[in-house]
């Protein structure tokens, strides 16, 4: 515990450094941005910025790089509630409430409230990493490919709660998600699957099209028939709407704690990023709510969680990175390549050789947050009046940062026409009343499913009781059964009836 | 049109016309006088993207025109090298790829639409990755003999991959060794790295700028390099060759290539500017961090080794059982 404190001191004077400050603003000021431009990802502007960093210090290049990866998150929620356009995957769950709070005129406290689980999100994580970042490793490496495969039937079976109107029609979003996820060349045997020989399905369809697609264009597709009312209902946001008030910021207490416990939990696990972790702590909040129904329709808490999900779960990332040297995600195996390009070696010595990058990263962490929170708060009335701008002018423009951030993700035009395609097919899915967020869960969830169920299996020589055996595993399918278990005693039992009250006890009085 | 308007126009045609034939060879004398693009098959901060940065820096400096390096993943590098036919050859697209991709996709895929080898000239070879065959530190095997002796008498042990060279080289091991295992493949490399040290996987064959660091650091337990000779960043690891697995050399190494047409003389200067690169006592350095020695074959060498290599990679894919897809 000393230990991590004198670190962190360290590190502080480290980051304080005016040089080293310069660069985190500048990390976090670029990641911002990125994260506010639909489509364009943290791994594009990695990748631009990646060759400045090669005559810099490495201290300032790692502190730079992080802040753009944890600075992304923080203007994602932006566009997912003011337009219903998710600007990166991991915020297409706060499409689901925040652009209807926008639409009652409370999109500023939205915004608001997505800042405060932002900030204490991210220092959850943070606080995670400078304690336990050891503990972490072991529990990480207790979840092997039979837990995660439990752990994602889990999230497919309760991520179908998502969808706001028939639980059939989330089923079957879900399934077609699934179907969706096939599409590529299956890791285990290379044979393809379903790409019709276009080399371009190789891989799957790109996340961010289908995202973007489902989400963004459909939705465009849709309000264009719309204009004039939705024009009228944004001019009447008054200053007041920008402030959350007191009792919004009691409801979103408890979900932003939930969400940031679950988007650490998230980051412990292998595969499972701020998406995942943003679609689990909604479903969560649902199933834990008193009122369900108000989800989908503008429940505070469905923005709170999600969003603090999100920033733990970035910020939780970079554990396994700094103090293992096993990169999370592409972000990290990027930050990772540029510290082997500064001749620094990653893993489990970072921590002792390089206390200066190690304690340093951790201090920018604090010092990045709060530059971001200083810099966006203000900002949140700028944002919102940038509804007040003619639709026929902000929707062309969408769709450019659109077309260009989704061209960034693999440099082809294929995945513009694949956002276009599946903007088509979300407008029809939205005429006939489906929701399109279980797609993307499925999608995300189903690949990892099918990876995991064969490996495990694999690994226990075909033996389907391993999925048993592992007492994680077992925990998790547990839940599964619950989960579905309490569903069908819902049913069964009937429509909750109204208790009758007897007319005696009404007439007296 | 009258007399006049006719011939000026003819002799502004004839002008034109020198200039197309002049334009050309200007454009060879004066190359390059634009940027050079440097596409390769891999995302952004892979090890793969590093190495390539690396060289695509130095050439800059040389050139004294911007390298842009474009990251075309995708179809295991299929994408990127299809990008490359379809360019221009006039030198200013190049292609950084390994030879895992250009004889593997020979033999893995059906109805590319090119010929790794016909449609791509080799300007000169630039690195070798080596592969590492790890254990997990905690496991009583400490050398390929005892490797394989384990192998022979364990029912149904398990290999990992992360990818198809990989795989291919555990394939190759099993062969000359005779050993049979269950191969199981693993698409990140951080749920790979869980298994081996906690034991689930016997054994793994693992790139060196993922693996060297992790070896050094005691993560993991190395048996063996897979080149053929000691790696610097691993002296202490013997060789499969010293190590008893006799012939044993399959390791990825790094080529630039220009789309077939490409004008000699160009070619030939890229070639003398990466020879000049990799003759530099820096480029040793970097490369043994990132698990990697420099080459120095010139084109048409380099074009010789590759067509060398590639009977034996079609073999092992069959070995593989892999269809051809």
């Amino acid at each position: 515990m000393e230990g991590s404190v004198a670190g962190l001191i360290h590190g502080f004077s480290v980051a304080l450094d005016w040089h080293n400050l310069v660069y985190c603003l500048i990390g976090v000021l670029a990641g911002n941005l990125v994260g506010v431009l639909p489509g364009m990802g943290v791994l594009s502007a990695i990748s631009i910025l990646l060759p400045l960093t090669y005559g810099m210090p490495p201290v300032g290049a790692v502190l730079m790089l992080a802040g753009l990866a944890y600075g992304a998150q923080y203007g994602g929620a932006i566009c997912s509630i003011l337009l219903n356009l998710p600007c990166h995957p991991p915020h297409a769950v706060t499409c689901l409430d925040g652009f209807p709070l926008t639409k009652q005129g409370k999109g500023g406290t939205a915004l608001g409230i997505t800042m405060m689980g932002a900030v204490f999100g991210a220092a959850f994580g943070i606080l995670q990493m400078i304690f336990t970042a050891p503990y972490i490793a072991k529990i990480a490496f207790s979840f092997g490919s039979a837990e995660i495969c439990s752990l994602m039937l889990l999230g497919l079976l309760a991520g179908s709660t998502l969808a706001k109107g028939s639980p059939l029609k989330g089923v079957a979003m879900t399934i077609l998600g699934l179907l969706l996820g096939l599409i590529g060349q299956d890791a285990d045997s290379g044979i393809e699957r379903f790409t019709f020989g276009v080399l371009n399905l190789d891989d799957g369809i790109e996340l961010v099209a289908l995202s973007l697609g489902l989400f963004g264009i459909a939705e465009f597709l849709r309000s264009v028939n719309n204009i004039a009312p939705i024009d009228t209902a944004y001019a009447k946001l008054g200053v007041s709407d920008l402030r959350p008030s007191r009792a919004d910021m009691k409801k979103a207490a408890f979900p932003v704690l939930r969400g940031t416990l679950i988007g650490s939990l998230c980051s412990l696990i292998p595969g499972t990023g701020p998406t995942i972790a943003s679609f689990v702590a909604y479903a969560a909040e649902k199933k834990i709510s008193k009122t369900p129904e108000r989800f989908g329709h503008g429940a505070i808490e469905g923005v709170a969680a999600p969003e603090a999900s999100t920033h733990s779960s970035v910020q939780g990332d970079f554990i396994p990175t700094m103090s293992l040297g096993i990169p999370g995600d592409a972000v990290m195996a990027l930050l990772l390549g540029a510290l082997i390009i500064h001749r620094i070696q990653p893993g489990p010595r970072l921590i002792i050789e390089h206390p200066d990058i190690f304690w340093g990263l951790i201090a920018s962490f604090w010092l990045g947050n709060l530059m971001l929170i200083f810099l966006n708060v203000p900002l949140i009335g700028v944002w919102v009046k940038l509804l007040m701008v003619p639709y026929r002018f902000l929707f062309p423009s969408a769709l450019f940062f659109i077309c260009i951030g989704v061209f960034a993700a693999k440099n082809t035009l294929f995945d513009v026409g694949t956002t276009l395609f599946f903007g088509l097919f979300g407008y029809l899915l939205l005429l006939l009343r489906f929701e399109p967020a279980p797609i993307l869960l499925g999608f995300v969830l189903g690949p990892r499913f099918e990876e995991n169920f064969r490996r495990a299996l694999k690994i226990a020589h075909g033996d389907l009781h391993t999925f048993i055996d592992r007492p994680i595993s077992a925990v998790f399918l547990a839940l599964c059964l619950l989960l579905v278990g309490t569903q069908i005693w819902v049913r069964l039992r009937g429509p909750k009836t109204r208790v009758a009250i007897p007319t005696s006890v009404l007439d007296t009085e | 049109m009258n007399f006049w308007q006719r011939s000026v126009r003819q002799i502004l045609l004839a002008l034109l016309g020198l200039f197309a034939i002049v334009a050309p060879a200007a454009a060879q004398d004066s190359y390059p006088n634009q940027p050079i693009h440097v596409v390769i098959g891999f995302a952004a901060g892979s090890g793969a993207d590093t190495l390539t940065r690396y060289f695509t820096d130095k050439l800059q400096a040389l050139a004294k025109q911007p390298v842009i390096v474009d990251n075309k993943p995708g179809a295991t590098g299929n994408i990127a090298l299809r990008a490359v036919t379809e360019a221009k050859p006039d030198g200013y697209t190049l292609l950084f790829s390994a030879n895992s991709n250009m004889a593997g996709s020979r033999y893995l895929f059906k109805d590319l639409p090119f010929d790794t080898v016909k449609d791509f000239v080799p300007i000169a070879s630039f690195a070798q990755i080596a592969f590492i065959v790890v254990v997990s530190p905690k496991s009583p095997i400490n050398s390929i003999a005892d490797l394989t002796a384990f192998l022979k008498k364990k029912q149904g042990a398990l290999s990992g991959y992360t990818n198809q060279t990989a795989q291919l080289s555990t394939e190759y091991y099993k062969q000359l060794a005779g050993v049979t295992t269950t191969p199981v493949s693993y698409k990140a490399t951080p749920d790979a790295m869980r298994d081996i040290v906690e034991g689930q996987l016997d054994f793994m064959i693992i790139d060196g700028t993922f693996g060297a660091p992790q070896v050094r650091q005691g993560q993991l337990k190395a048996l063996a390099v897979t080149t053929a000779q000691r790696s610097p960043s691993l002296p202490d690891v013997p060789t499969m060759q010293e190590a008893g697995v006799a012939n044993f050399d399959f390791s990825p190494w790094w080529v630039a290539y220009a789309p077939k047409g490409t004008p000699q003389p160009i070619v030939d200067k890229l070639q003398g500017w990466m020879l000049q690169i990799t003759e530099l006592p820096e480029t040793a350095d970097f490369l043994k961090d990132v698990g990697a020695v420099p080459q120095h074959d010139t084109g048409p060498q380099a074009d010789a080794r590759l067509k060398a290599e590639l009977p034996k990679w079609e073999t092992l894919v069959k070995a593989a059982g892999i269809e051809p897809q």
